[in-house]
């Protein structure tokens, strides 16, 4: 029987390939942590084969008995499917910052728990262990280490009335994406004044104080920093 | 205006969204006209700043990232199923009693773990291959609340809480029912023209324009003249036809919901979060607007804590539903006025199931 080349499914199999090609370079451009949790990156790589298996699938099956012609309107929608892909490649990473605050809801108390069953009244203080601790009402077990020392990572947001040696730290948490992402946030007292703005990232280094039902960090050391390899943190 | 070519008498394997009804052409047009609306937006309320534009970037990139390896992964069962099971496997579940079709297919989702994305394309080739459409409705919206995924998800994150149980049981059992709710009214439809068309010159169409009456559908269906093809072959037809006709509707959606995130602050929803009813409604909103994954969306729901239980419950039932991204591809998949009804019951059931809930915990 005879087969010619189906310009349609050549022109759908592009589509596929530039799809495919987003998601192989996301995960070999390091970008995942961007895109995805801890408990999504397998999306990332099923994306990425999936659609490679779909693209190589619709080249080898472009040949058909009855081909099907291209309209410039399927071109416009191939355009319409394709441009997201080709600017997620062609942006560099960005991340939620100081907007997303003032859009999203704070977790003074939320939804994550990293309580592991660990001492938190010795070692390392994450912000998630504060956020735990919050979420079940227990900061009150934080008071053995009020005026420890512990450091934190984030970026800057600040809020009116605030004395000019006070910001806000804060640190996204995701469970699948940026979409679903919750704000964590500690106070900062006694930072250098006006040194930082409003989307810096910080690394502050201070004694804690849990006070009612959040942290304030009486900061001795705030440091620029460059944004973590991981922006966002993971609630698993 | 492309010619969609009528066919009524099909048999059961045939795709009905071959059968009557006007084309959907508009597709291209409404992103287009969705992405001004969405800019218009955001210069009005002042927003269209570089800060809010890397947000609506993020949100975008991120929910289709996520959102697309769902949709293949469903296409991919999807294309087993229109390629490899025999359309008498469907004709001997259609014999079955609709009673129990109903139920069974809403139980088949603790089984078919697949999120809301990925059960449309499962739903829409099932109702092609002759499952009553019903039954496929049934398992496409419980499947995203009953998969175990999602019931762990939900589990951990409201663990540790006096209202851990009210929560699990209440999005799994309140899920089950309004699943079935809905497919019972859809059930009232008939399976033909169940399918929306699809446009001669679709993408996911073959617009061959041969001589085999009836063939406007996606070039991956079951035309007749396609069964002449190696079924591996067909297999990949469905494959990547079911990305092209889904993919413009995903990246409609996401950027609708990327758009409410971006513009609409979630600090407005403390002010109605103790008002009765209101509260619900609000929280079935917030579900539509933020489009998130039913895997995930527990630990959003849970940080919502100015909110009761029903509240919390509506936004965890009604949104593997009904959402932004979701109201674009039942539109573009199913016939006119389904998402209408989907809308309405699921607002119904919910609300009723939430406030029955609510009293009931206390």
């Amino acid at each position: 029987m005879n087969t010619t080349w189906s310009h349609n499914r050549l022109a759908t199999g592009m589509a596929l390939a530039i799809w495919a090609a987003l998601f192989w370079f996301v995960i070999f451009a390091d970008r995942t942590s961007f895109y995805f949790a801890s408990r999504t990156t397998w999306l990332a790589p099923v994306g990425a084969v999936t659609l490679s298996l779909a693209m190589v699938g619709r080249f080898l099956s472009s040949r058909a008995t009855h081909p099907e012609p291209l309209s410039r309107r399927q071109l416009r929608t191939l355009a319409v499917l394709v441009a997201p892909a080709i600017l997620i490649m062609a942006v560099p990473p960005v991340t939620l910052g100081s907007f997303a605050v003032s859009r999203r809801s704070t977790a003074i108390k939320g939804a994550y728990v990293s309580m592991t069953g660990e001492d938190l009244t010795k070692g390392d203080l994450s912000l998630l262990d504060i956020f735990g601790l919050s979420y079940v009402g227990e900061l009150d077990k934080l008071a053995p280490r009020a005026g420890s020392t512990s450091s934190f990572t984030g970026f800057v947001t600040r809020e009116a009335g605030e004395g000019t040696g006070e910001f806000r730290l804060n640190r996204f948490m995701i469970s699948c994406c940026p979409g679903d992402a919750v704000n964590i946030q500690l106070r900062i007292v006694g930072a250098p004044p006006g040194q930082f703005g409003q989307d810096d990232w910080v690394r502050v280094t201070g004694d804690i104080y849990p006070i009612g039902d959040g942290v304030i960090v009486d900061a001795s050391q705030v440091e620029p920093v460059k944004r973590p390899e991981h922006p966002y943190l993971n609630s698993s | 205006m492309a010619e969609a070519i009528v066919t009524i008498d099909r048999p059961p394997s045939h795709d009905p969204s071959e059968s009557a009804g006007p084309a959907t052409r508009k597709s291209p047009l409404w992103v287009v006209v969705g992405a001004l609306a969405a800019v218009l937006l955001f210069y009005v309320t002042g927003s269209l700043t570089r800060a809010a534009l890397s947000n609506f970037v993020v949100v975008f990139s991120s929910l289709l990232l996520q959102a697309v390896p769902l949709v293949m992964m469903g296409a991919f069962v999807a294309a087993i199923i229109g390629t490899f099971v025999p359309a008498s496997a469907f004709a001997r579940l259609s014999r079955l009693p609709e009673p129990l079709q109903i139920p069974a297919a809403g139980l088949a989702g603790f089984a078919f773990p697949v999120c809301e994305c990925g059960s449309v394309p499962v739903a829409r080739r099932l109702v092609a291959r002759g499952v009553i459409p019903s039954a496929a409705v049934t398992f496409m919206l419980a499947a995203p609340i009953l998969n175990p995924i999602v019931i762990v998800s939900t589990s951990i994150a409201y663990r540790g809480r006096d209202i851990f149980w009210p929560m699990v049981l209440g999005r799994t059992g309140l899920g089950f029912v309004a699943a079935m709710i809905v497919g019972w009214v859809v059930g009232e439809r008939d399976r033909e023209g169940f399918l929306r068309v699809v446009a001669t010159d679709d993408l996911s169409a073959c617009g061959c324009r041969d001589d085999h009456a009836g063939c406007d559908c996606g070039d991956g269906h079951d035309c007749s003249h396609h069964e002449t093809e190696p079924r591996w072959k067909s297999f990949f037809n469905y494959f990547a036809g079911d990305f092209a006709f889904m993919g413009r509707f995903l990246i409609f959606g996401a950027s609708v919901a990327a758009a409410l995130q971006t513009l609409v602050p979630q600090s407005v929803l403390g002010s109605v979060a103790n008002t009765p009813v209101v509260s619900l409604f609000t929280m079935m909103a917030l579900a539509f607007a933020l489009s998130l994954c039913s895997e995930s969306d527990a630990f959003v729901a849970a940080s919502f804590v100015q909110f009761g239980v029903g509240p919390q419950l509506a936004f965890l039932v009604f949104g593997p539903m009904m959402d932004a991204k979701l109201a674009f591809l039942y539109n573009a998949t199913f016939s006119k006025g389904f998402l209408r009804t989907v809308i309405g019951v699921v607002t119904l059931v919910t609300l009723l199931g939430t406030l029955w809930i609510e009293v009931l915990v206390g």
